[in-house]
């Protein structure tokens, strides 16, 4: 074997090749290197031999402790829960009436809740409650489905025109795309409402409007058109508008209809949940500026 | 007239006979437009190919000079930098839409979703790809002593690595789309490149076979686990079924788990095979060559690319942690890219050494010193991955942008920096140039580009430790303290900072291109040195 | 060892043969058990393939990229449970071809997102995602609701994704195009049809709020609104799911 050439500046043997001009060391595996790669191994053995890892045909091996991912999170749940029947113990009842008497729960507990709402309710009523186009204020008192503790509680359990067999039913029909009223009907009703609200409208027609909407309206929105808590129709007088109440609006809501769809939470939320959110919109309502 | 069809011209004519067939059978019957448009481009490209090799051949033999082949290097040099430049401007177009929601445009081809595999193709396939291309060209003939095997290949897989990225960018604009990280182009384009990797592939056996060294370069063993890897990957991955040769669509053979997994064994081994063992090949053989000292140890490098080549395709699974994907893989991911630190680290270390008694040049040679700052990303990024593919650490990791922060701790730190510390190194070699043109425009762009860099990196950290925090915390009676939408109300300044970061990168990368150019564009080495004679006698 | 090594550096083709040996192990062992071993993919009731008009929603999901910044991948972790639902299922993608668990939460998962918000609201949100929600940064998709619904293609999807193992019967593939305008065609009633061909959790309604017209809109939102409803997770069992 001939004599390995030595690189002068660090003293070690070169290999003996050569590939356009570079050359390699012969230096050996630095011991750090060895024992790196043996305890690396021996650390992925451990794991190796203690939770589930390598496979056969039909089954693998599932280590000593029996580990699983989802019994383990399923009773780090579990832990949890039983905690917040601790934590969250005034909502554990049922009675939503006697909670919503309670005004020491809005200091203890409105931060927490509010984060549930920011997470699920936000999107459509906005942070603030305030409600935006196609989604109530639910901070104006003014309630669709009355306002009290149960109904509140009933409509985010089981939603409006939602998908849940209990769900709440408010339809206001179509009147001009389905041929209940003649155009000029729809107009002058506008103008009725218009003036139920105190906006500009044109008196004579809200005249005529009065009669069309006593005839077809007053039903669900009342003779003097201030709602009705029996089918979520909304008062139409108090200025607060979830479609809006400009004269184009307004013909919107009469000529096509309107079928505003609210969630059923039941199954995704739970009914501490359900309980707390019924309370914060009260507290939210109370406090807010009327 | 004198007609000498060899072997392989009758293979490659075949080739593309069936890719020009195939493209005309896509713009008669395709549906979109783009697809028809792709169809054009197909036919175009193989039919002007066709054209081409007629011609050549009418001229009888093809010669085979006794020099090395440096032209499609120089191709491939300007290919590497032009997606460069598209794909960092992309990265940075994304970067101020997460910051400022409005530079979406709201338009079909302009928003977010269609935009980033524009990015993360055009980096890691259009700038990483061809910069691969080129140098392993480069690479495989200098330690081979042999010109490259074939005179029609090389250009066959240039022309036709760059068409299936035009193909790729311009579809993802459209819509067109797998889904699947990193092998987005949908099954016509994945042929096309099967087609041009096969070509690739027996390029580089085939030189390697004809070198007139007894022994082969681990350069080339890093640059041939590129090649055959990426295929294997590439081939499994991409199984799909189209829905017929009239639309661009296909659904992927496998389903859900069994797809996430593929997936990912795909996923993270195109950062093993591509991002990390291509540019390996690139180290080994531009850093002892720029700093002229021979490499550590030849027997770290055989643990390190053993270590890498088993490991790696094991590792894959850490991408799934805490899914529906069965436990044992998961921990079969972990443990070895737990492993896997201690091969990824012997090349971190064989580089580094390899500066030793050369360390000067890292203060005088701003190329050594992007190749130094690259190797020290590339440790950092795998210590980082190693770390993140602890289930527990993952927990906190995986969904948020400390992925991100990793991802380009190594794509920036590691994949561009070696690229560019090479190119500085290459483009005077290939272009006969006396050297770059200005030394003190390197370090600028060397500067900035760190700059950028930690940035860009430090930013992504914070974001994404905030996000994993946001989003896990709980106050004192066990309900979430932050909503999801806090949590991306809170990433603004971050995003921004990215942004700032990702711009200056970008600057950094303009100035190396116009350094580069008026390199190319200056006056021609007068004594061009030959690196020695071209054997011709093969050694296997 | 160098000796050794030393001898496979001479020979290109078999050095290439060994990476390919080398690499495909781990591969093997991790990917093809996947196949064979029978509770990777849980037993849960409920479990369909896609409806024509929820295939080509998902396709424009695809399309969109939305997978960049949605997971659907809910984790066995109590704060990903908490926020979005009971954990994911491997049987829930069994029919994803391909899967979208995604590798970004830069917006919410949307494993579970099916039902939480009404069609109004998805579509409103969809096309101006920052007027509905301050603070948002997810991109608006306006151009969805122009845009006509195509559907020609759709008995060939079905075909392609029935190659793939996605048990479609011939008379669902054959009716696709018809399948998909009835599920969003709220005027003329055929949900009764739609839920024998397909099952009982089937969506028939108009869900862009433009009856009569079929767009992308109603496409994307039916598939939305189905995410995360077919599986009956009580029919799980726990013990036996643990994998
Ligand atoms: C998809 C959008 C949406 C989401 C999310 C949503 N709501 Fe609603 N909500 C509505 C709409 C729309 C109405 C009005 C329905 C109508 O027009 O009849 C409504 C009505 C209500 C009402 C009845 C208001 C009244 O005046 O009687 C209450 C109470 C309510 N929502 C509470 C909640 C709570 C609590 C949550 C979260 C758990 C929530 N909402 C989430 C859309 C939504
Ligand atoms: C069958 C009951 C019913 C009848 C009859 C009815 N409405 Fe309604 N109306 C409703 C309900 C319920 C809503 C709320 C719908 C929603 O929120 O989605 C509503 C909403 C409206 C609104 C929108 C209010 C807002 O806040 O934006 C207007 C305006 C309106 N009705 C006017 C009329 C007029 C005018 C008529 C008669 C031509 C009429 N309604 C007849 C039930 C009815
Ligand atoms: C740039 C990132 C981005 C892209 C791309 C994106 N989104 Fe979003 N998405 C978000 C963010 C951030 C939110 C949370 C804020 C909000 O509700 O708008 C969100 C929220 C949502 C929500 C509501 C989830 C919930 O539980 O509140 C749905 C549904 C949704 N996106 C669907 C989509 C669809 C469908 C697409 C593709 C067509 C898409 N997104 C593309 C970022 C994005
Ligand atoms: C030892 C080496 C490495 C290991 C063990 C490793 C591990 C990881 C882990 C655990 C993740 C996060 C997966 C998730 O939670 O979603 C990840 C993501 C990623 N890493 Fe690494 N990494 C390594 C080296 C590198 C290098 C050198 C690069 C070079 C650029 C890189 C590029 C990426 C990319 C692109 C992703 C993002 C994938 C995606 O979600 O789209 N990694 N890596
Ligand atoms: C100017 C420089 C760059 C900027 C500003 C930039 C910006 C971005 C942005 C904004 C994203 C999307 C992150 C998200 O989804 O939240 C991204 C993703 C990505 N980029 Fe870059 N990028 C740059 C350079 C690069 C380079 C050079 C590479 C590779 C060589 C690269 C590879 C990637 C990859 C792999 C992803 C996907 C990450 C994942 O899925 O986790 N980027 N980049
Ligand atoms: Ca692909
Ligand atoms: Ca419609
Ligand atoms: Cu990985």
């Amino acid at each position: 074997m001939a004599l390995k050439e030595k690189d002068p500046v660090s003293g070690t043997d070169l290999t003996g090749h050569e590939w356009d001009g570079i050359t390699e060391l012969d230096t050996p595996v630095p011991w750090a290197a060895r024992w790196a790669l043996w305890g690396s191994i021996a650390i992925a053995a451990g794991y190796w031999v203690f939770y589930p890892s390598f496979p056969a045909v039909t089954d693998y091996a599932k280590g000593v402790l029996g580990y699983s991912s989802r019994l383990e999170v399923v009773s780090s749940l579990k832990g949890a829960e039983a905690e917040r029947r601790q934590t969250f113990a005034p909502f554990q009842s049922g009675d939503i009436a006697s909670l919503a008497e309670d005004p020491s729960l809005e200091a203890r507990y409105g931060a927490a809740i509010s984060k549930l709402y920011e997470d699920n309710c936000a999107a459509c009523h906005t942070a603030e409650l305030t409600g935006q186009e196609g989604f109530p204020n639910l901070t104006d008192n003014h309630w669709l489905w009355s306002g009290t503790a149960e109904e509140i509680e009933y409509t985010i359990r089981y939603g409006i025109n939602a998908t849940h067999d209990e769900t709440r039913l408010a339809q206001m029909l179509a009147f001009g795309a389905d041929e209940m009223l003649e155009k000029p009907q729809v107009n002058d009703v506008v103008e009725f409402v218009l003036a139920l609200s105190g906006r500009d409208h044109n008196a004579q027609a809200a005249e005529a409007g009065a009669v069309v909407f006593e005839v077809n309206c007053a039903a669900c929105h009342g003779d003097d058109g201030g709602g009705g808590y029996e089918n979520g129709a909304p008062d139409l007088g108090d200025g607060q508008w979830i479609y809006g109440g400009s004269r184009g609006d307004i013909y919107h809501s009469v000529y096509y209809g309107r079928q505003g769809v609210m969630p059923a939470w039941e199954g995704r939320l739970n009914d501490a949940q359900i309980r707390m959110l019924t309370l914060y919109l009260l507290w939210s309502a109370e406090d807010a500026p009327s | 007239m004198q007609r000498n069809l060899s072997v392989e011209d009758l293979v490659i004519f075949t080739a593309l006979f069936f890719v020009l067939m195939a493209g005309l059978a896509i713009l008669g019957w395709g549906v979109p437009i783009v697809y028809v448009m792709h169809g054009w481009l197909i036919a175009a490209a193989a039919g002007w190919g066709l054209i081409w090799m007629l011609g050549r051949a009418s001229g009888g033999a093809v010669k085979m000079p006794l020099e090395y082949n440096d032209r499609v290097i120089r191709f491939g040099i300007i290919a590497a930098l032009i997606w460069g430049i598209i794909g960092f401007t992309v990265g940075d177009i994304l970067a101020w839409q997460l910051a400022f929601p409005s530079f979406n445009g709201d338009m079909s081809w302009s928003n977010f979703g269609r935009l980033r595999p524009v990015h993360t193709s055009g980096v890691i396939f259009g700038f990483g790809g061809n910069a691969l291309i080129a140098t392993s060209f480069y690479v495989v003939q200098r330690t081979s002593r042999a010109r490259m095997a074939s005179e029609t290949l090389p250009w066959m897989i240039f022309w036709g690595y760059n068409l299936f990225m035009v193909i790729s960018a311009s579809g993802y604009l459209s819509g067109i789309t797998q889904s699947k990280e990193y092998a987005e182009p949908e099954w016509y384009a994945d042929l096309l490149l099967l087609i041009v990797w096969i070509g690739y592939l027996t390029l580089y056996l085939r030189t390697l076979a004809k070198r007139a060294e007894p022994h082969i370069y681990v350069a080339n063993w890093y640059y041939l686990a590129f090649i055959v890897v990426i295929a294997m990957l590439h081939v499994v991955n991409n199984l799909a079924v189209p829905v017929s040769i009239a639309y661009p669509k296909s659904y992927s053979l496998f389903s859900g788990t069994q797809d996430a997994m593929t997936q990912w064994w795909y996923g993270h081994n195109a950062v093993g095979f591509l991002l990390t063992a291509g540019f390996l090949g690139m180290l080994y053989y531009f850093l002892p060559k720029a700093v002229d000292r021979p490499v550590y140890s030849y027997r770290m490098s055989i643990v390190g690319f053993w270590g890498i080549t088993f490991l790696y395709l094991w590792a894959g699974a850490h991408h799934l942690h805490y899914t529906a994907l069965p436990d044992w893989v998961q921990y079969l991911g972990m443990t070895m890219s737990i492993i896997l630190l201690v091969p990824s680290w012997a090349s971190v270390f064989n580089g580094i050494l390899t500066l030793n008694g050369a360390w000067d040049k890292v203060r005088t040679d701003p190329a050594v010193r992007f190749m130094m700052v690259a190797i020290l990303f590339y440790g950092l990024s795998t210590f980082e991955g190693s770390f993140m593919a602890i289930r527990p650490v993952n927990s906190l990791s995986h969904y948020t942008d400390w992925t991100v922060g990793h991802v380009h701790a190594g794509a920036l730190g590691w994949v561009a920096f070696i690229t560019f510390g090479t190119m500085y190194k290459l483009v005077p070699w290939v272009w006969k140039r006396e050297g770059v043109y200005s030394l003190k425009l390197e370090a600028w762009h060397f500067w900035l580009a760190l700059t950028g860099t930690l940035i860009y990196v430090g930013a992504m950290w914070n974001s994404g430790i905030t996000q994993s925090l946001m989003w896990q915390t709980y106050d004192a009676d066990g309900a979430f303290l932050y909503s999801f939408l806090d949590s991306v109300v809170e990433m603004h300044p971050y995003y921004v900072a990215r942004a700032i970061g990702g711009l200056l990168y970008l600057i950094g990368a303009c100035i190396g291109v116009y350094n580069i150019y008026m390199t190319v564009s200056g006056p021609e080495k007068v004594e061009t040195q030959q690196a020695g004679p071209l054997a011709p006698q093969p050694a296997e | 060892m160098s000796t050794q090594h030393q001898k496979l550096e001479r020979h290109s083709l078999v050095f290439a043969m060994a990476i390919l040996v080398v690499a495909s192990i781990g591969g093997l062992v991790e990917i093809a058990p996947l196949f064979t071993i029978e509770n990777t993919v849980e037993k849960v009731e409920g479990m369909r393939p896609y409806t024509p008009l929820e295939l080509a929603g998902r396709d424009i999901y695809v399309r969109e990229g939305c997978y960049a910044c949605h997971s659907q991948m809910i984790r066995t972790l109590r704060s990903d449970i908490e926020r979005y639902g009971h954990y994911s299922l491997a049987a829930e993608s069994m029919y994803d071809h391909p899967f979208q668990w995604g590798s970004k939460r830069t917006g919410p998962d949307l494993a579970r997102i099916g039902g939480k918000y009404s069609d109004a609201w998805h579509v409103a949100h969809l096309e101006a995602p920052r007027e509905l929600v301050e603070g948002s940064i997810m991109p608006g998709y306006a151009f969805l609701s122009k845009t006509r619904l195509a559907t020609g293609h759709l008995p060939a999807s079905l075909k392609a994704l029935s190659r793939a193992g996605v048990p479609y019967t011939e008379a669902q593939i054959e009716n696709a195009e018809k399948d998909a305008a009835w599920q969003a065609d709220f005027e003329q009633n055929y949900e009764g049809e739609l839920q024998e061909s397909y099952g009982d959790n089937v969506q028939v309604r108009d869900f862009d709020g433009a009856p009569g017209r079929l767009t992308e809109m109603d496409a994307l939102v039916a598939y939305l609104q189905m995410l995360g409803t077919l599986a009956d997770l009580e029919t799980l069992n726990p013990q036996e799911s643990s994998r």
